[in-house]
């Protein structure tokens, strides 16, 4: 995918979003006296946000193609939302494992996603949930 | 000031630089989590030495903001957020040590013209700060937007969608007119707003993470130096560059510790207007290179110690809080039994000199001393490779990110920022702007409601006040001055 095509693509994401911004103010309450109120703000960003989408969609047809590389180089997804997943589940097994521990074992699949070896990925994990033990749970005693 | 030439105060001091560095320099531990977490053991000691310890670990910390995003790209505050690109390839081009000689020496100097300006102008800025109303703070919120979207190095356009993304995620939450919920989508957690240190968080340290799980990006690893080489870095080098740009260190200062003196503008504007408005300068005159991240990170470090400074003369001579921290130390005030405010300086007239003494003490040593340890630190770490460091900050960014409020949602929101981070650098957006939002959306929304409310919808009266006057001209000639230079450059 070409730098022009991310930069397409940006701007309808972002008209898109406008849209949806302001349709979502639509049912916002409104000021006695029929003056704006909470949906006045998120519509003035709504409106800035659609002239910019439109302004970058405009400049973009006058961009020349450029060779720079672009989304289709070699690049892993999977790790991208492995790192995400490992994140995301860290509310579900941290209640489990705790704080320190929790945190740990995100530092180990990050590790290995990272193709690092096992021995050195536990070794840095086990150094992490020790380090995260002092700081938070023993100094500032935050629990989960 | 006898209490502070104790052993007891010097200890306090010592102590407070420390645990301010150590705090700092955590992903997560803000300055402001460090003053209140002090706050229990400042009751227990007297206000000559508790005081001071809170003036070292805030001093010390905000420095420390730093140390996390020459490391990781992940600042420690959203002040450092204001120069992170810049401070983390000059840590990578060169050394942790110069470039946070640079953030150290530039917040120690800034400190010291901070606390100068400090003691000789306190009544008088204070008056002046009395004169501000919301017309003022919405036009100065209106100010350091608009520097933020110039500071935008590649495209204006795209500075301006980030910061428009972050207003949007300043809107989430209960809104300050009526009181109703926006976009919470039914997630109660939701509606207390969206936590901008814990997007910080997401969005420089684990989408970092991401970005190099994505496409493993190749090391620059910084050269090993001897120790005398280290002082070299962090010590003389800096100073001499402040010495070279000393009207760059003064003009940042000053900006820091006007809005600094400005009750709940604080540190962060401070260093925003300043840092952007030295990257405007750069890109107006075409010269981009290593010195431009020298002189922001300058710009921006000055900037905003002598915030942190002038940040003190509101709560002590009109009772008013400067930042979250000031905030904090007036109910340390009450605590103990002082009214803050124009009798102080009467009644007790030792405490504002021990309180001034501190300054200088924190700025002259105590920062340059923790800073010194903790860019040590930083240069060891910083030759461990990226695999092992990231795997490390992405267990850092969990934690931090749910210590905030101890919160599990808090980590979601920060994997979120990550994740959404990741596709605005794909689409070239640049992320410091989002920061921006989030920080001056509040401010700029509330002092706006408020504006219009009192003056029942009469838009003159946005421009009936000569200081709300002057700074809208300002914020004209600001938007110009970007403008023209933004044609200028890309011709």
């Amino acid at each position: 995918m070409s730098e022009k095509s991310t930069t397409y693509i940006s701007s309808g994401l972002l008209i898109l979003f406008a849209l949806a911004l302001w349709i979502a103010t639509a049912d916002f309450p409104t000021q006695s006296g029929g003056y704006p109120g909470p949906s006045l703000f998120p519509r003035i960003i709504s409106i800035g946000l659609m002239i910019s989408g439109l302004t970058l969609l405009f400049l973009s047809r006058k961009e020349e193609e450029s060779n720079e590389p672009s989304l289709s180089a070699p690049a892993s997804w999977q790790n991208l939302a492995g790192g995400i997943g490992l994140g995301m589940l860290f509310p579900f097994f941290a209640p489990y494992l705790g704080l320190s521990l929790g945190a740990g074992i995100v530092c180990l699949g990050i590790g290995l996603l990272f193709r690092l070896r096992w021995v050195l990925a536990i070794t840095i994990s086990i150094g992490a949930t020790l380090f995260l033990y002092l700081i938070f749970t023993l100094g500032l005693g935050i629990t989960v | 000031m006898s209490q502070l030439l104790t052993w007891q105060g010097l200890l306090a001091l010592i102590l407070g630089g420390m645990y301010g560095a150590v705090f700092g320099a955590i992903p997560g531990l803000t300055a402001t989590l460090a003053v209140a977490l002090f706050i229990p053991f400042a009751f227990f000691l007297e206000p000559g030495v508790a005081l001071p310890a809170i003036i070292a670990i805030a001093s010390v910390a905000i420095y420390a903001g730093d140390v996390g995003a020459a490391i990781a790209k992940v600042p420690g505050t959203p002040a450092s957020a204001a120069y992170v690109n810049e401070l983390y390839r000059l840590t990578r081009k060169k050394s942790p040590l110069y470039g946070l000689g640079i953030s150290a020496m530039g917040s120690s100097v800034g400190g010291i013209i901070g606390t100068i300006l400090l003691i000789l102008t306190a009544g008088i800025v204070a008056g002046i700060a009395k004169q501000f109303s919301s017309f003022e703070y919405f036009w100065l919120a209106v100010l350091g937007l608009s520097a933020g979207v110039f500071a935008s190095q590649k495209s204006p356009l795209k500075g301006l969608v980030s910061l428009l993304i972050g207003l949007f995620f300043a809107t989430v939450g209960i809104d300050p007119t009526l009181g109703h919920a926006r976009f919470h989508f039914g997630i109660p957690d939701l509606l207390g707003g969206l936590n901008y240190i814990v997007a910080m968080i997401g969005l420089f340290g684990f989408s970092e993470v991401l970005e190099f799980l994505y496409r493993k990006k190749e090391e620059t690893k910084a050269p090993d130096q001897s120790i005398q080489k280290m002082w070299h870095a962090f010590f003389l080098d800096p100073l001499k560059l402040i010495g070279r740009k000393w009207i760059l260190v003064i003009r940042s200062s000053l900006m820091g510790m006007v809005v600094g003196f400005l009750p709940g503008a604080g540190a962060d504007i401070g260093a925003w207007v300043a840092s952007s408005i030295q990257k405007m300068r750069r890109r107006s005159s075409r010269t981009m290179s290593a010195d431009t991240e020298e002189e922001v990170v300058l710009a921006g470090s000055s900037s905003n110690n002598a915030a942190v400074a002038s940040a003190w003369i509101p709560a002590l001579a009109l009772g008013l809080p400067g930042d979250t921290i000031t905030a904090m130390v007036l109910g340390v005030f009450l605590m103990k039994g002082i009214t803050p405010g124009p009798l102080l300086f009467d009644q007790m007239p030792e405490l504002p000199t021990t309180l001034f003494l501190t300054f200088f003490i924190a700025n002259l040593i105590l920062l340059p001393f923790w800073g010194y340890v903790t860019a040590r630190m930083a240069n060891r770490i910083i030759k461990i490779p990226l695999p092992i460091l990231l795997s490390i900050i992405s267990a850092i960014c969990v934690a931090g990110a749910f210590a905030i409020n101890r919160n599990p949602n808090d980590v979601l929101i920060m994997v979120g920022m990550g994740g959404f981070a990741f596709l605005l650098r794909r689409g070239g957006f640049p992320l410091a702007q989002v920061v921006l939002g989030m920080v001056l959306g509040p401010i700029l929304e509330q002092q706006f409601m408020v504006s219009v409310i009192k003056s029942s919808w009469d838009w003159m009266s946005f421009f009936d006040r000569p200081v709300a006057l002057v700074l809208m001209v300002l914020t004209l000639i600001l938007i110009g001055v970007g403008i023209r230079f933004s044609f200028h450059n890309n011709k």
